[in-house]
């Protein structure tokens, strides 16, 4: 009997919510907690299916490059339904339609229908006790910031879409600064980049190895602290910064294709 | 303001050193250089960079160069000189992490005693006035000024000359990033100058090898046995000896590190393995060779094999005479040769992964007389075993060999303690943002001014700390604010 519940199926349900809140963020912007239910249920899709694929592959999640684009995706989402300062519905609307952009590269990326057969039992369990947490903590983290950072970049590029809109922006005052993903994105890039290190360091006694996926992490990361030092000189005013994370947001997009299986 | 306005207004040609400490230390100035770093990286992912083959040999590198000019032709002469294909040790990238090095201990500097002067473009510029209320001097004033910030946890410098204040609070997460990166390019240099790594040293059973590099140790490593029935990480027990006595034990687990005399010691892998010894009637030794090893005898051999993770192949080419030629893949097999050359003999050895329910892996022994192709004898063993040809006794002894890594890294530390400096100074930053105020006094028509400049986060508005700040301000020290933003 063929099973309820599959990654496709998952995947779908993931994309049809989230389509539906960018949907709804528009056309019934009063409806916000019917929004945030659907963008909450399609993160919890994303990581069920993801939950399925590793369990499946007897291995550790967002190992692979597809899970990892998939999990940015519903992290973008997450940080939306954080980010409540943000009042204006298109600015959302931008979010999910990322969003749902990452979810189809993501599904491009998983290669086949089929999960691969499943490992014999003591091989299973070698592989399992071979493969280290690190590369979980440092995944999660980069995921975390990646969808941060995605997040922060719609946001900019919303408003900028908007700037010359006839109709006032309902914003709140504080979304006239930098947007807090942005430097929130930072904190969890420099925690991936130091978990990563801490775990190569600890498992074979290299930190740093001029890699195209290290070296595109770091590419972003120096450009958002270039980012941060820029807000905290006193003569920059928000006008000039408020726009940064767009050309952010396009090498988080060129490191996320750099990502490796 | 602009880029270009803000550092012209750092620059005063009357104190050069002055306003060269001022660009250096500039916040724009550091992100400029990050920025820069940034474009090399991206040119270090996009062409192609000199491997480390390429550097320790010199054949391998005027292969390299060869296909550097195939692929760039007229375009890859200047782009070498540039240094464009070993951007880690050029000269840009150095010098561009020099000057960064350099941007941060002024910014740090900065940041613990800032430059006395006042901001301009400043979002909150007001002023406070009102009557002394009963008879104090400007430096009377001045103390009150100052308790008043001190109840509010700030901390306060004043300048050398005039009634000028300073007052920031959390400048010590910032503070925080700017040393973390420090450490980290302090780690990166420290690492590169004096780390060193030995990869893939072979250990079998045994055999004792000195480390080198000064540490005057020596070392015997052996795989501990997996326990029947269990799926568990190997391990590796380590024997440290100094002039020939032992000083120290240790075990190595799968990765992850051990530590001595500030050795770090890896495990890279471990492999089944064979020793293979053969002695006559008498008990003599027999020499034995590999095809490996060309003509070098030797009285045992360590017979390695891979974990048979995949199978491998080999392309088998049909060149007989007569027949059309043609090409098949066979599989190529776990196998190692022993050979026998005062018994005119050859044994064969295949190495098998254990059974399902075993942790011994099954290895098969046949053994040829030169030029024939059917063996004499057959036989399996999982464990020690011996076989008797001609009155010649030849034993096997199944085990498993270690390979493991190395090194010496004293930047390292450096390194991932700069890396948690900066993670922490980012994240305490976020919650608790970075105020500065300055503050100057002033007494005119027996009336006590006091000015106000802020700055606090990217804003072209005052914060609301500095709006609920100045008002405490008023109300404590009685004056009325004018010149509100």
């Amino acid at each position: 009997m063929p099973a309820l519940v599959t990654e496709p199926r998952l995947l779908i349900a993931t994309i049809l919510c989230t389509m539906g809140s960018a949907a709804l963020s528009v056309l019934k912007p009063r409806w916000r907690q019917v929004e945030v239910g659907l963008s909450l249920l399609a993160v919890l899709c994303v990581a069920a299916s993801i939950a399925l694929s590793a369990s499946r592959r007897a291995a550790w999640p967002l190992a692979s490059k597809a899970e990892v684009i998939m999990a940015t995706a519903a992290a973008t989402v997450l940080w939306h339904i954080v980010d409540r300062r943000v009042r204006e519905p298109r600015i959302g609307a931008l979010a999910h339609v990322v969003a749902v952009g990452l979810l189809l590269w993501g599904v491009a990326r998983w290669r086949g229908a089929l999960p691969p057969p499943p490992l014999p039992g003591s091989s299973a369990a070698l592989l399992a006790a071979a493969q280290q947490p690190w590369l979980l903590a440092a995944r999660l983290a980069l995921v975390l910031a990646w969808g941060a950072l995605v997040e922060a970049g719609c946001l900019a590029a919303a408003c900028l879409l908007l700037a010359h809109s006839d109709e006032p922006l309902a914003l709140h005052e504080s979304t006239l600064a930098v947007p807090k993903p942005a430097p929130l994105g930072l904190v969890f890039l420099t925690a991936s980049l130091f978990l990563q290190g801490l775990g190569g360091a600890y498992t074979h006694g290299v930190y740093w190895s001029w890699s195209a996926v290290e070296s595109w992490h770091l590419l972003v990361w120096l450009y958002y602290a270039a980012t941060w030092c820029a807000s905290s000189a006193s003569t920059w005013v928000e006008t000039r910064l408020r726009w940064l994370p767009i050309p952010g947001m396009l090498l988080t997009f060129l490191a996320l294709r750099a990502v490796g299986a | 303001m602009s880029i270009r306005a803000h550092f012209a207004e750092l620059w005063h040609p009357e104190d050069v050193l002055d306003s060269l400490w001022g660009i250096f230390a500039s916040p724009l100035t550091t992100a400029l250089l990050l920025l820069s770093l940034a474009v090399l990286v991206c040119l270090g992912t996009l062409l192609p960079q000199r491997p480390a083959t390429a550097l320790a040999d010199p054949a391998a590198n005027g292969l390299w160069m060869t296909s550097l000019r195939e692929r760039y032709h007229d375009r890859a002469s200047w782009m070498l000189s540039l240094g464009l294909f070993d951007l880690e040790r050029s000269l840009w990238f150095r010098g561009l992490l020099g000057l960064l090095g350099f941007s941060l201990v002024l910014g740090a500097v900065d940041w613990i005693w800032p430059r006395h002067a006042w901001p301009s473009n400043s979002p909150l510029e007001t002023n406070l006035s009102g009557l002394p209320t009963r008879d104090e001097s400007t430096t009377q004033f001045i103390e009150r000024v100052k308790n008043a910030l001190q109840q509010r946890r700030y901390r306060l410098l004043a300048s050398r000359d005039g009634p000028l204040l300073y007052a920031d609070r959390y400048a010590l997460f910032p503070f925080l990033v700017y040393l973390g990166l420090l450490l980290v390019i302090a780690g990166a240099a420290l690492s590169e100058r004096t780390a060193w790594w030995e990869d893939g040293v072979d250990l079998r059973r045994g055999q004792v090898r000195a480390l080198g590099h000064g540490t005057g140790l020596a070392l015997r490593a052996e795989v501990l046995p997996v326990k029947l029935g269990r799926a568990q990480p190997e391990q590796v027990s380590l024997t440290f000896l100094r002039q020939e006595r032992e000083s120290a034990r240790g075990t190595l687990h799968a990765r992850a590190p051990a530590f001595h005399c500030g050795l770090l010691l890896f495990l890279s892998s471990t492999q089944p393995a064979v020793l293979v010894q053969a002695q006559d009637k008498a008990g003599r030794s027999l020499p034995l060779q590999m095809p490996e090893t060309g003509a070098s005898q030797f009285t045992e051999l360590s017979l390695r094999f891979r974990e048979e993770e995949s199978s491998r192949y080999i392309v088998m080419l049909n060149l007989t005479p007569g027949n059309p030629s043609g090409r098949y893949f066979q599989q190529e097999g776990n196998e190692q040769y022993v050979l026998v050359p005062g018994r005119d003999l050859s044994l064969r050895v295949v190495y098998s992964p254990p059974p399902d329910g075993e942790s011994q892996p099954v290895f098969q022994v046949e053994a040829f007389r030169n030029g024939e192709s059917t063996s004499l004898l057959v036989q399996q063993f999982q464990g020690n075993a011996s076989l008797e040809i001609a009155d010649d006794r030849y034993t096997f002894q199944p085990h498993r060999d270690a390979t493991i890594r190395f090194g010496q890294d004293y930047g390292m530390g450096l390194v991932l303690g700069g890396a948690a400096l900066v993670l922490a100074g980012l994240f305490l930053g976020i919650l608790r943002p970075v105020q500065r105020l300055w503050l100057a006094v002033r007494f005119a028509d027996n009336q006590i001014g006091l000015a106000c400049a802020a700055v606090g986060g990217a804003s072209h508005e005052a914060q609301p700390w500095q709006h609920r700040l100045v008002q405490e301000l008023a109300a404590d020290l009685a004056l009325q604010t004018s010149g509100a933003p």
